[in-house]
């Protein structure tokens, strides 16, 4: 199971290459142009490298990769507003609701990520949020500071419930997320090794969650892409 | 800046070329005695595989020393310097990452304009590059070797070296183009960049 942020990262990749590809293709020779190749090459995440390779090994061969279909309705039109709003993006005037058109293009892209990068959709049923309850609750036990800093990421909580209740791995890049759940339910974190998985590397980071509900306990593994991803997780990130 | 531009972005990349060929020698010497072996259609995917182990035991990417040996370059060529970021590019390793992220991602995207067995070969090219980046020597090492044997239309060898590490050739082919045609949708409709 894959956080939206880490497809997103693959796409950053590529994205950034854009400049130094004309630049490459159609020999550019404007000022304004190299300022542009010079930017790209500087704005590159080694993350975004660690992102495209793991996905590259875990997702071919029929890896079954997904993500959770909450990010079609949240997360994407999330990502495409604050697009909108930095001016990337422009939508018509002429009819409609700005929100329809926007999640219209978050679906559409969506789509396209399915068909392809082979990342399929799995849609959420009553068993994942009854599970994502039991999270909250294990942070109410902790205060109502505990409780409000786990409702405020609400979705993410859904996220890791589903990968919780199914057994699924997580692939994440939100390091304040592991490290808010760090104690309660993540322990640790930990850098893969290679050998341990093939795509061992200095930016993920493998952790356990366990959840225990109705006399049993629920378990998976968290892999967290980050460029800091083995530092401690400090009181401070925890949410309890 | 007249004249400066596509021909720097090329000049750039055989000069990336030209300092790991100089540091590490025995992998070069392997490249070429896999090419002259694929020549003449006589390659031993095992004993390659081998030697690329060998090769990566020897192998140290001290990404500070390959950016003196850069830096040394470019000191030689400061036109090249137009093309990469404008402060103190080389006082830090992380700008050889970097510089191997965006080359991953310009293969990618040549690649993708192509059909049939070059798409392959710019494809592994590209994840040679990542696999640097990344610090997966011995991908990157097997992802070369497997680029030469495609581009020698050799695509046998090439499924069996990537099989070595795991790799399935139309799988990554296929990722690498996805992520184009994901990142070309966003384009058409004036994206360039996404926000973190």
């Amino acid at each position: 199971m894959v956080d939206t942020n880490v497809v997103l990262d693959v796409v950053r990749l590529v994205l950034v290459a854009k400049p130094l590809y004309e630049a490459v293709m159609k020999d550019l020779k404007d000022v304004e142009a190299l300022r542009q190749v010079a930017s790209a090459v500087d704005g590159i995440n080694r993350r975004w490298v660690a992102s495209f390779l793991f996905l590259s090994y875990k997702c071919t061969r029929g890896g079954g990769c997904f993500v959770v279909d909450f990010a079609r309705r949240i997360e994407l039109p999330r990502v495409f507003t604050k697009l909108l709003l930095g001016g990337a993006l422009s939508v018509g005037r002429g009819g409609g609701s700005l929100l329809d058109e926007v999640v219209g293009l978050a679906e559409r892209w969506l789509s396209m990520v399915g068909s392809s990068l082979g990342v399929g959709m799995l849609g959420m049923d009553y068993g994942d949020f009854e599970v994502a309850r039991e999270v909250v609750k294990v942070y109410g036990a902790c205060g109502s500071r505990s409780l409000a800093r786990v409702l405020d990421n609400a979705i993410d909580i859904l996220l890791v419930a589903v990968a919780l209740n199914r057994g699924y791995g997580f692939v994440t890049t939100d390091r304040r997320l592991v490290c808010g759940l760090y104690n309660k339910i993540v322990t640790g974190v930990g850098q893969v090794r290679g050998g341990d998985v093939p795509w061992g590397s200095v930016l993920v980071c493998l952790a356990d969650a366990r959840l225990g509900v109705g006399g049993g306990v629920l378990s998976t593994k968290i892999y967290l892409i980050h460029e800091q991803c083995n530092r401690q997780c400090s009181e401070r990130e925890r949410w309890c | 800046m007249e004249g400066v531009g596509g021909v720097e972005a090329r000049r750039l990349v055989l000069t990336l070329y030209d300092v790991f060929a100089s540091v590490y020698r025995e992998l070069y010497s392997l490249v070429e005695s896999f090419d002259e072996d694929l020549s003449r259609g006589v390659v031993d995917v095992d004993e390659y595989y081998r030697e690329a182990e060998e090769v990566v035991r020897s192998m140290y990417l001290d990404a500070y020393y390959l950016a003196g040996r850069f830096n040394e370059v470019l000191v030689r060529h400061p036109e090249l310097l137009k093309v990469l970021p404008g402060a103190a590019p080389m006082q830090s390793p992380d700008v050889l990452y970097k510089l191997l992220g965006v080359l991953a991602g310009v293969s990618f995207r040549i690649a993708c304009g192509f059909e049939g067995p070059r798409r392959g070969v710019l494809v592994l090219l590209g994840y040679s590059y990542l696999g640097l980046a990344w610090g997966r020597l011995l991908d990157a090492v097997v992802f070369t070797l497997a680029s030469i044997a495609l581009a020698r239309d050799s695509r046998d060898v090439a499924v069996e070296l990537l099989r070595r590490v795991d790799v399935d050739l139309e799988g990554v082919i296929n990722f690498a183009c996805g992520a184009v045609e994901l990142a070309k949708f966003l384009e058409d409709r004036g994206i360039g960049s996404i926000p973190e």
